[in-house]
């Protein structure tokens, strides 16, 4: 096959050629495209030793990587079924969207998923509560302490952390403002001086990655005075120490060069041109007192409630730390778990697919400590990994979290659509990509609407859900909620 | 040095360019003239002159710069026919720009290889 391309394409140029002398001048264009070709062919075969492919096969090889490049595209619009996509399934995305759009999100002629004793499903009660007389969700953190400036969410779902460098200055300003709309609180991410996240006057967590942004003396360690200097924003209502993300536990925070502005640069206090990888861990935190003695510290400087993200990984460790914690008396204000899935951060691909243990398995891990060690009610318990849907958020709470963060849900309200080009500055609606004419189709106010939408089918959703298993309060949710497939059981016994 | 020297082949291929489109857009009678002889009066003089206006441009746009080198290659092989197996090498007397393009379109199309090239 490739031999005969090699031979057609300067024979083609050649008759094309002839017809053009003798016939009609015109016959040329079709002489000037075969010898063209015929050049580039040509140089492929035996200009160029990079590709062995390329090299071996010439225009017929470049015609597979043009095929390969498209792939993806053709695999999500024409081939991929509704239902085997990843991260998230046509399925579950259309209905985010319809949810977010606002509108009919039921479905029929029964589920597309394979509805069997594999997965963990929620049991319902004979016996449902009627939605008037379920309880409205409250949750204060920082009640524990006995602080001041306790913090009280009245919805059990929060946008995590995503920065301002990972995602535009749109995308940033419409989930705030959604955020704002909606009585959510948002978390800032780990990137720096939220600017754009505190235009919209939205409730925030600001978020301290190993790197420390906005918050960092010059050799990474953390400087009380800007820390306590941002605390007294009025929309700041907690800080959060990242310990660890879903996305690539165990290295610090990745920022691709491609997405570094100036202004980014500069919020964060790096240079332009690199990549910029954050720390693997806290300068301050070496070990379990190391750690604690940090958290202390960010409570006695910011005056806020103070949280930790990880992502759950070695046994011995989350045990040690817990009960040192117990020892010292000293808790954070919430330990937020991600599980191991990934999400919107850049990731090597090992980190992303292997390590870290997935969240439904991490969730009854943490509960069976905080049981052991009888630390009940000294912090509350947040918890994130592909919660976009109701039905997995009350998986969920059922496992034992206080409340939800979702960062890929609200990407998804905001019109994502899966391109997996977060990393790449390509972002095509605009989403995380700092270029202009990208971001230029994303329009704030309407897009904050979607937000507001997709939080409000979800708190709908939530109380049909409560009332559905037989539950009056969010607090009442508890394991026996949940049908437990026997794999799951066994690997965890 | 490598940005500079692509800058430097992209406008004189783009300078050289712009005169010949000029020409066969406004119907110069220079222009009727050649294409009558090819035979290609008027929709081929009007086809080419567009090539190489577009050439021109997109050789100068950013991002744009290897489909303009590659546009403004194909017009010149075209023209290296047009002149070889019809018009001759006598007249136009600037048909020495030609070669200059020539050379200049491919040696852009040579340094930005790694545009083309889908791996």
């Amino acid at each position: 096959m490739a031999k005969v391309a090699n031979r057609a394409l300067p024979t083609l140029a050649l008759f094309f050629g002839v017809l053009g002398y003798f016939v009609t001048f015109y016959f040329h264009f079709l002489t000037v495209g075969f010898i063209v070709l015929s050049f580039f062919n040509f140089y492929l075969l035996a200009g160029q030793k990079t590709h062995t492919l390329l090299h071996n096969y010439g225009i017929l090889a470049q015609l597979r990587y043009i095929l390969e490049s498209i792939g993806p595209e053709f695999r999500q619009y024409l081939f991929s079924n509704d239902t085997e996509e990843r991260p998230f399934s046509r399925v579950e995305r259309s209905d985010v969207y319809r949810k977010a759009k606002g509108i009919d999100s039921s479905a029929a002629f029964g589920t597309q998923k394979e509805y069997d004793s594999g997965e963990i499903k929620i049991r319902h009660s004979l016996f449902p509560v009627d939605h008037a007389d379920i309880e409205p969700f409250a949750l204060k953190f920082g009640e524990e302490r006995g602080i001041k400036n306790i913090h009280t969410i009245n919805k059990p779902i929060m946008i995590s952390a995503m920065s301002y460098g990972a995602l535009g200055q749109n995308a940033v300003r419409a989930l705030a403002r959604g955020a704002r709309k909606s009585q959510i609180t948002m978390n800032t991410g780990e990137g720096g001086y939220p600017k754009y996240h505190l235009m919209e006057e939205c409730e925030l967590i600001f978020q301290m990655g190993t790197a420390k942004f906005g918050v960092r003396n010059d050799d990474g360690s953390l400087n009380d005075q800007k820390l306590a200097e941002l605390s007294q924003n009025p929309f700041i209502k907690m800080v959060e120490i990242k310990l660890s993300q879903g996305a690539k536990p165990g290295k610090g925070g990745l920022l691709p060069k491609e997405k570094i502005t100036e202004e980014i640069a500069y919020l964060r206090g790096v240079p332009m041109g690199r990549d910029v990888i954050s720390p693997a861990h806290h300068l301050e935190c070496v070990d379990p007192n190391s750690t604690i003695a940090f958290i202390r510290r960010v409570q006695e400087v910011s005056q806020l409630p103070v949280g930790i993200k990880l992502c759950y990984g070695q046994r011995e460790e989350m045990r040690s730390i817990l009960l040192e914690m117990k020892k010292q008396n000293i808790f954070p204000d919430y330990i937020s778990i991600d599980g191991g899935e990934g999400g919107t951060g850049a990731a090597p691909k090992g980190f992303m697919d292997d390590v870290g243990v997935p969240l439904f398995a991490a969730l009854p891990a943490m509960r069976k400590f905080i049981a052991e060690f009888e630390i009940e009610g000294r912090f509350k318990l947040i918890c994130a990994g592909k919660l976009i849907n109701p039905a997995k958020q009350f998986m969920a709470l059922s496992m034992g979290a206080n409340a939800c963060y979702s960062a890929r849900g609200f990407l998804l309200a905001l019109g994502c659509i899966q391109a997996l080009q977060c990393n790449k500055n390509t972002c095509p609606v605009g989403i995380t990509t700092h270029q202009a004419h990208l971001q230029g189709g994303l329009d704030i106010e309407f897009k904050s609407d979607r937000i507001y939408n997709y939080v409000k089918a979800l708190e709908h959703e939530h109380i049909e859900l409560l009332g559905a298993i037989g539950k009056r309060r969010y607090s009442d949710l508890n394991p026996s909620n949940l049908f437990m497939p026997t794999s799951l059981l066994e690997a965890r016994t | 040095m490598r940005n500079t020297g692509l800058w430097f082949l992209q406008i004189l291929s783009s300078i050289i360019l712009l005169g010949p489109a000029w020409s066969k857009i406004n119907s110069l009678p220079s222009s009727i003239e050649l294409f009558q002889t090819l035979g290609m009066e008027p929709y081929g003089r009007i086809i080419v002159g567009i090539v190489e206006a577009g050439a021109a441009i997109c050789l100068v746009l950013p991002k744009m710069h290897s489909i303009g080198a590659l546009m403004s290659l194909s017009v010149m092989i075209g023209a290296l026919i047009a002149h070889t197996t019809v018009i001759g090498f006598f007249h136009p007397p600037w048909i020495w720009l030609m070669f200059v393009n020539l050379i200049s379109s491919t040696l852009i199309l040579y340094l930005r290889k790694d545009d083309i090239i889908v791996q």
